[in-house]
């Protein structure tokens, strides 16, 4: 572990009372704190109207349920995933497994192998850092 | 072992080539074969962005503009990361710097790309220790100590609780995506927080100041005359502690 202070803000600079320049600042915006939940969750809700299920960002590190939804690799494998489920998982370093349809075709790995894919996702679609890509 | 001239120059041209599509004489290659590392490389490169941004390549941009600005980074920004998963956040300075009109045409589009990355940096960042503290929820005339894998990004545009089709009625103002990285699950969770509440921990991060001292300061920037800031600041942290965000010093 790393013992050093975090730079709290990132890529920009905040103004007091920049939002009072627009003029209608209302007393719950000036304190508001609305959870917004995990990044499957956000990604979700703003990808809502085409789908309404996104199993996210992290997906599938061993077989628990709980990891196929959300669970993180970081030098891990990622398993069989179905349609879209996949499309938005990515890996540090691991290899991706079983794929079909446009799933392979949008998730990638850092140093692994792309796995057996089928239908659109041709293996000069999907992506491996320093790994092999199935058939 | 150093290159021959001639090889470092041949490997140049293959590069050049695989980034831009324009063959400039590379001896030996040939046409129909050479074109397929190109389209391999390039669709490696593709892959990286569409999963670090799915938000803005599947519903803020067209197709047509999203694949052009992929090739035009491509073929113009010199990649300088090893590390494919880094490669995506060079977008965002490519696009800061070189591609104004087309953030005139897509106001959002920084905002929205520097919000999709926040995640990706917070998940892959190295960890960080949290400095010494009790578990108690801090009281206002108390010293704290913030989690330290936690960001704020200021927004100018509510990327991150608006759906993308409606960020052309958004308002531009000052907007607040705040993400940290739970340390038993290692998932990535957000909160949109005011610019008040922004001030006051970004004081608390920078210097050894209580709750009080912070929020007096950023109530005083902010013309506040009344006591309100301090209840509603009191709720703020109790929030804030039960994600294991904040915490008596």
């Amino acid at each position: 572990m790393e013992n050093r202070k975090a730079k709290l803000i990132t890529g920009g600079t905040l103004i007091a009372g920049g939002l009072l320049i627009s003029g209608n600042l209302q007393a719950e915006e000036l304190f508001q704190a609305n959870d917004l939940g995990s990044g499957a969750e956000v990604r979700a809700e703003l990808l809502k109207s085409e789908r309404s299920v996104i199993n996210g960002l992290e997906l599938t590190c061993g077989e628990s349920e709980e990891a196929s939804t959300e669970a993180s690799c970081g030098e891990g494998s990622c398993g069989e995933a179905s349609e879209e489920a996949a499309a938005e998982h990515s890996c540090g370093e691991g290899s991706c497994g079983e794929a079909n349809e446009e799933a392979a075709a949008e998730h990638s790995c850092g140093e692994g192998s792309c796995g057996e894919a089928s239908e659109e996702a041709s293996a000069e679609e999907h992506s491996c850092g320093e790994g092999s890509c199935g058939k | 072992m150093a290159l021959r001239e001639s090889t470092a120059k041949a490997q140049s041209s293959f590069a050049d080539y695989c980034r831009t599509g324009e063959t400039s004489g590379i001896e030996g290659a040939r046409e129909d074969r050479i074109s397929q590392y190109r389209r391999l490389v390039f669709s490696v490169v593709q892959n990286a962005l569409n999963t670090a941004y799915p938000i803005v390549q599947k519903k803020y941009m067209s197709k047509e503009d999203w694949e052009s600005l992929q090739h035009r980074f491509f073929s113009n920004h010199p990649c300088s990361d090893p590390q494919i998963w880094r490669m995506p956040s060079e977008l965002i300075e490519y696009v800061e710097q070189q591609e104004s009109e087309l953030c005139s045409k897509y106001p959002a589009l920084l905002d929205l790309l520097r919000f999709e990355w926040q995640e990706t940096y917070l998940f892959m960042m190295p960890d960080l220790e949290l400095p010494h503290h009790s578990n108690h929820c801090p009281s206002l005339s108390d010293k704290v100590v913030l989690e330290q894998e936690m960001q704020l990004l200021p927004l100018k545009y509510p990327v991150h609780n608006t759906h993308p089709s409606k960020l052309k009625e958004a308002q531009a103002g000052q907007y607040i995506s705040m993400a940290w990285r739970d340390r038993e699950k290692r998932h990535v969770h957000f909160m949109g927080i005011s610019v008040f509440f922004a001030l006051v921990l970004e004081n608390l991060n920078t210097s050894d100041i209580t709750l009080l001292e912070a929020g007096k300061k950023v109530a005083l920037q902010f013309g506040i005359t009344t006591d309100h800031w301090k209840e509603e600041l009191d709720k703020f942290v109790a929030k804030l502690h039960q994600k294991h965000l904040i915490f008596k010093a």
